[in-house]
């Protein structure tokens, strides 16, 4: 059937999109690794300097911090996703009134700006006026944190926020998961005289494992593109506690202006992707084959 | 255990993972009703009177209408042609036949997958140089190309659910490419449409680097940017009036978002429940 074969119209329906995805996001790609290789500072000449951008990137201490920040905001935010999701999921599917209130309510969070999450917990993790964390402990006869200055504190206090704010998307996701399981395997277990812890592990996440790889992909890339929370709410500090790969970058590339190093650390932070999503991708295959 | 017992358990359970999930929304609508004065003192202690002044200041005196209106512009304008591109891309991926195609689906499912950040430099210099700093069209762009990848998977996805017998059979009648496009694909994709609208407007009214970076004007801002309003130099926030700010600028996407529900809820499982 040639109609469907017909080049010319197969260029015209992907011409703009291919246009546009390629000029925006591939193109920009591959200047960046181009301008890693320079010390451009927008303004002057730009000179070639190899790999003496990426060199310098071993020896930076605050880049080092910002690195282990990031892993470890991406194991809370990833966390906090999925294991929050999946367990407000599994609740969710034993209860049977108010399900559809709840299921939205629960959106709800992940429909607001970043910007407006991150100042509501601005005023929950405040000491002066007395914020609601530090009301809680005070209930508990415990002194007030300050959550946002205190070294060990703030790069926690600043992961939930962003955890806090997406744990809907995962409970949805988990729970269209969870009741989709054919009840026919569920009722085989109950003859089979199985309990509902039982039945969770043995059966219900086995069945889901794609779904939960799948979310896992999801909840990692989404908190690699963390920034707002750690630079709207503490710009990184105090002394780049709550430094992320990604605040680091946007200073060094529009604050000091140092174009060439800013590049090296997007690349870096481009890489790092890659190694994560691949390394997922080989523990379970999310295209439907099984890994024996 | 008992049952009963046990049942008691798991509500209260349940009762109280709904609260961590709800307290923070239902204090910052009443927050915003609340005199900043009691905000600075006292914020989450007893509720002492209501009051709409931080919602009459917000409306009075700031910038909020601005923008509510640049973000309505520019949500919209991207989200046209976001729908109008990835659909179309995403025809030509299922249905017709060419030898690149299957390269060209990878290729923008990689998309999803890269961190803005690593495309921001580059973007800054670019639109520094074709003079589009600042401008409403450059974010208009930005919008478009990431959200090409998710939209397109969304069409792809559903595309292949479409019978192969109707296009058969209009081609027999006589129809051109174009035309199973437009008088078959499209109407049929309303549900896919709106999936696309939904995701993509929550990520884009809510976007926060992309409008940091490139756009410096007030008469320009977006919400998110514009929240920043009440946050003066030496960080002292008026907390009334930045909830209200929130609340208001949140009201358009809850609305697209009560409205969509089902669609909303259905683009984030992504088929992600196949068996």
């Amino acid at each position: 059937m040639n109609t469907l074969s017909k080049k010319s119209a197969a260029f015209i329906f992907m011409a703009p999109a291919v246009l546009i995805y390629t000029v925006i996001v591939i193109l920009p790609i591959l200047i960046s690794a181009g301008f890693s290789l320079t010390n451009w500072n927008g303004l002057g000449k730009m000179e070639f300097i190899g790999l003496k951008n990426f060199q310098d990137l071993f020896h930076d201490r605050i880049l080092i911090m910002a690195l282990k920040n990031n892993l470890i905001y991406i194991l809370i935010v990833v966390g906090m996703q999925i294991i929050l999701g999946f367990v407000t999921a599994v609740l969710l599917s034993y209860v049977k009134k108010f399900r559809g209130f709840i299921q939205t309510v629960y959106f709800i969070p992940s429909t607001m700006s970043v910007i407006a999450v991150a100042q509501l917990f601005n005023c929950f993790y405040s000491v002066t006026p007395l914020g609601l964390f530090n009301k809680l402990l005070g209930m508990l006869d415990v002194e007030p944190v300050t959550f946002l200055s205190d070294f060990d504190k703030v790069l926690p206090a600043v992961s939930v926020v962003e955890g806090w704010q997406y744990v809907g998307i995962y409970m949805i996701i988990f729970y269209s998961a969870l009741i989709s399981i054919s009840p026919e395997v569920i009722e085989a277990s109950n003859i089979d005289g199985a309990n509902k812890l039982q039945q969770l592990f043995i059966i219900k996440i086995p069945m889901i494992k794609n779904v939960i790889a799948m979310n896992f992909i999801l909840s990692g890339v989404g908190a690699l593109k963390g920034f707002a929370v750690s630079y709207n709410l503490t710009s990184g500090g105090p002394s780049h506690k709550s430094e992320l790969l990604s605040t680091y970058m946007y200073k060094i590339a529009f604050t000091n202006r140092n174009l060439g190093y800013g590049s090296a650390i997007a690349i870096l932070i481009m890489l790092l992707s890659l190694i994560f999503i691949i390394s997922i991708n080989k523990t379970v295959r999310i295209d439907g084959t099984e890994d024996s | 255990m008992s049952r009963g017992i046990k049942k008691i358990c798991f509500w209260v359970v349940v009762a109280l993972i709904f609260a961590i999930q709800i307290y923070p929304i239902v204090w910052l609508i009443i927050a915003s009703f609340r005199t900043n004065s009691e905000l600075a003192t006292n914020p989450f202690g007893s509720l002492q009177h209501l009051t709409i002044e931080n919602y009459v200041d917000v409306i009075q005196n700031s910038n909020v209408f601005i923008y509510l209106k640049n973000s309505a512009f520019v949500t919209c304008v991207a989200l046209i042609f976001v729908v109008m591109f990835s659909s179309m891309a995403a025809f030509a991926i299922s249905r017709i036949r060419f030898k690149t195609k299957n390269l060209l689906f990878a290729y923008f499912i990689m998309g999803l997958t890269i961190p803005p950040f690593v495309t921001l430099i580059p973007l800054y210099v670019m639109f520094s140089k074709m003079g589009l700093l600042d401008t409403h069209i450059a974010l208009i762009l930005l919008y478009i190309a990431f959200n090409l990848s998710i939209s397109i998977l969304l069409f792809v996805n559903f595309y292949k659910y479409i019978p192969e017998e109707l296009s058969e059979a209009a081609i027999l009648d006589g129809c051109s490419v174009y035309g199973i496009y437009f008088r078959i694909f499209v109407p049929l994709s309303k549900n896919t449409i709106l999936t696309v609208l939904s995701m993509s407007f929550i990520g884009v009214w809510n976007d926060y680097l992309f409008s940091l970076l490139f756009i410096n004007s007030t008469s320009l801002k977006t919400v998110s940017l514009g929240m920043q309003d009440f946050i003066s130099e030496t960080g002292y926030r008026v907390w009334g009036s930045t909830f209200a700010t929130i609340c208001i600028t949140t009201v358009p996407t809850l609305i697209i978002y009560f409205a969509l529900n089902k669609k909303v809820s259905s683009g984030m499982t992504l088929g992600a429940t196949k068996g």
